[in-house]
């Protein structure tokens, strides 16, 4: 809040627009350190177990606007690359972000499936990355949470996981509405999305209240918008080379 | 461990460091905001110019300052000094200083108050007798103005109570010389008619000495009469002068009571009758003669000690300012008991003669009487012309006891504002002060910064982090990727 000289209306006006596929910076520019932050994160993740590897993952955050989509998307542009088959789902009925990234329609989606208007397979879209599939959100129903707890949800989650080797969901922020926690029951891990010098202390103790009460398996969280010299250079490295993985 | 804490210590301080390069927009802008407004603002307040000027104070060497200087352990000197600063402040030099100078404030209009000005000066006496007269004003010319008014103001007073008796004793010169001009042409118009009333008389051999003897005491008892009466008159002038400034002074009942002062009175008689007796054998230059005077010196030497060892020993404080005054109390003092005892022996010596003059004849002894009357006030004529002359001489010679060594100057720059000062001092504050903001403002900005803050509030392990995509140059590459 105060921030003085960040240009914060910024981050508005870009989600006003149609597209937002020039943020894929993995496939844009996969040399760029924030590819090799996506490509550090994915594994860390792919680490966690080894044995039992995690395929299902929701993604969420205490506020809104911290980067969750954005972060999945690069996150999976980034396992594509590597060969791997990945599902996005995006869950964020509050916000539909996921189509704007591969500039797809959101005429039909998730919501579609789940009220069984669509079947599963048609709402699977591809998104012009091998290896990468999306499900939009569909119309924006009136009721997210009941639709996202029903049985039908979890049958789409399984369709969802035998296409692919891996399968991200985006979630709406957690403090707003119940809809990650409802989730976060139907998959095998939840990543917290924390952005650097915007979430609150309190909030994010908040977050991880809430995830803890719904039983959630939190596996990690993800610092994002990690303010750094433009100008490159050892101290960047210094910043999101040096403090990967602790856990 | 040791090398741990190093670490530690090294993040800090480059945290630090990247909080303030973060913003360093926010204390450039402080800086320049605070060297523009110290520039405009030191630029437009009122300018004060400063003039000094440098003066001495005169040590005086007479008796009374050795007696002075032994009384105060040495500290006569810089007491002098200080007391003249202080008098240099004084509510009376000051008030003329205002009037002479027409000092107004600019806005009321008004004559400016003792302590308006009083502020704007800073009076300073160290050692080596020097005293600075320092004045501050917004007119450069005023405030050199206001520093010479200042010392010449005081070098007036000073002057003035250092001649004080001889205005007295002029005064009282200038009357008795018009009284004894008439008197004088009134005994010789007499001696004139007398003669041509009665033919010409030759008074008789003896006659003419005793004449002429008396002629001669009587003339020394009028020389110290006038003597007398001029120490009288000089000593009230002072007295008035020093009672002004609520000091006290030794009456002359005191000192004439006191046994030493007494005994040394009645030696100095006794001597001047032994010597009146000798001078009617003797010539002025006969040895016995001059040694019977260089007794009498001395025992006025001694009296006077006598005398000062009194008034010192009476009067309360001694403020250097007076001491003058007080020397001239002395020689004073000691001068009417001499000229008393001497009038004394000449009244003694006059009765005498005159009983000798009255065996002689009638006509030949008013003749004799008007030719000595008038002998005598021509005389004192002689004397009193010769005395006011002395008084002029002494008058002029009095000076005040101060030297202006430099005498104040306009200066052409003002000593305040001082512009690059006031903006050194405003970029200063306006660093610390943006420092201090900037830390304040990453005190309150409780939002969680990096994994530090993650790993404290939650416990959850950090995956990774991803750089504000904002703030990156994507093209520069580590080399890796497809």
């Amino acid at each position: 809040m105060f921030n003085i000289f960040k240009k914060n209306n910024k981050k508005d006006s870009r989600s006003l627009l149609k597209t937002r596929n020039n943020e894929l910076i993995v496939k844009h520019n996969p040399k760029s350190p924030a590819s090799e932050a996506y490509r550090s994160i994915r594994t860390n993740i792919s680490f966690l177990s080894p044995d039992n590897p995690l395929t299902k993952i929701a993604v969420t955050s205490s506020g809104p606007s911290e980067g969750k989509s954005l972060t999945i998307a690069n996150l999976a542009v980034s396992m594509a690359q590597n060969g791997k088959k990945v599902v996005i789902i995006d869950a964020d009925m509050r916000k539909p972000m996921q189509h704007k990234f591969y500039d797809l329609p959101n005429f039909e989606g998730l919501s579609n499936i789940l009220t069984s208007e669509i079947e599963f397979e048609d709402g699977l879209r591809e998104t012009g990355i091998d290896g990468l599939k999306v499900v939009t959100t569909g119309t924006v129903p009136p009721n997210p949470a009941e639709l996202l707890n029903s049985k039908r949800m979890e049958e789409v989650i399984k369709k969802a996981e035998k296409e692919a080797d891996m399968v991200f969901i985006d979630t709406p922020p957690v403090i707003a509405v119940t809809d990650a926690a409802v989730l976060s029951n139907k998959v095998d891990g939840i990543i917290l999305i924390v952005a650097s010098h915007q979430t609150e202390e309190q909030m994010m103790v908040r977050a991880k209240e809430n995830l803890d009460k719904a039983n959630a398996n939190i596996i990690g969280t993800i610092i994002t918008k990690y303010p750094v010299s433009t100008k490159g250079g050892y101290y960047n490295y210094y910043y999101y080379y040096g403090n990967s993985f602790k856990g | 461990m040791e090398q741990f804490e190093q670490d530690m210590i090294e993040i800090d301080l480059r945290e630090y460091f990247s909080i303030i390069w973060h913003r360093k927009w926010f204390v450039i802008g402080a800086m320049v905001i605070a060297l523009l407004a110290s520039y405009f603002i030191s630029i437009n307040i009122t300018k004060i110019y400063q003039s000094s000027t440098l003066v001495m104070v005169k040590e005086d060497n007479g008796m009374e300052n050795l007696f002075s200087e032994q009384l105060s352990f040495g500290m006569g000197k810089n007491d002098k000094v200080g007391t003249y600063t202080e008098i240099l402040q004084s509510r009376r030099i000051l008030t003329k200083v205002i009037e002479k100078l027409d000092l107004r404030d600019l806005e009321t209009g008004e004559l400016i108050s003792i302590k308006e000005l009083r502020e704007m000066i800073s009076i300073s006496g160290g050692e080596n007798n020097l005293i600075t007269i320092t004045v501050n004003y917004s007119d450069a010319e005023m405030a050199r103005n206001i520093a010479n008014t200042i010392v010449e103001e005081f070098m007036e007073e000073n002057r003035e109570m250092n001649s004080v008796e001889l205005k007295g004793a002029d005064k009282f010169i200038t009357e008795q010389l018009a009284k004894t001009e008439s008197k004088l042409i009134e005994l010789e118009d007499r001696l004139l008619n007398y003669k041509e009333e009665h033919g010409v008389i030759l008074p008789s051999e003896q006659g003419k000495v005793t004449l002429e003897k008396l002629t001669e005491v009587e003339t020394a008892k009028a020389k110290a009469e006038v003597e007398l009466k001029q120490s009288e008159v000089s000593l009230a002038e002072v007295s008035k002068k020093l009672a002004e400034e609520d000091k006290e002074i030794t009456s002359t009942k005191v000192i004439t009571d006191n046994p030493i002062v007494k005994n040394h009175q009645q030696q100095l008689a006794n001597l001047e009758v032994e010597l009146a007796g000798l001078k009617e054998s003797y010539t002025d230059k006969h040895p016995k003669i001059l040694e019977l005077e260089k007794k009498r010196e001395e025992i006025k030497n001694r009296l006077e000690e006598a005398v000062t060892e009194i008034v010192s020993s009476k009067t309360k404080t001694i403020n250097p300012l007076y001491s003058s005054l007080k020397s001239n109390v002395i020689s004073l003092q000691t001068n009417i008991i001499a000229t008393a005892s001497q009038l004394k022996t000449y009244q003694a010596q006059i009765n005498q003669i005159k009983e000798e003059l009255s065996a002689l004849p009638e006509k030949e002894l008013a003749l004799a009487r008007l030719q000595r009357e008038s002998k005598v006030t021509e005389s004192i004529y002689t004397m009193l012309r010769q005395k006011k002359e002395e008084t002029q001489i002494q008058e002029a010679m009095k000076t005040s006891d101060i030297i202006v060594v430099d005498p104040a100057i306009a200066s052409e720059l003002p000593i305040k504002p001082n512009v690059k000062l006031n903006m050194v001092v405003a970029m200063m504050l306006a660093i610390f002060v943006a420092v201090g903001v900037i830390f304040l403002i990453e005190y309150l900005d409780t939002t969680i910064k990096d994994e530090s803050d993650v790993e404290r509030l939650t416990g959850l392990p950090v995956l990774g982090m991803t750089p504000h995509l904002d703030m990156i140059d994507h093209s520069q590459g580590y080399g890796r990727g497809e």
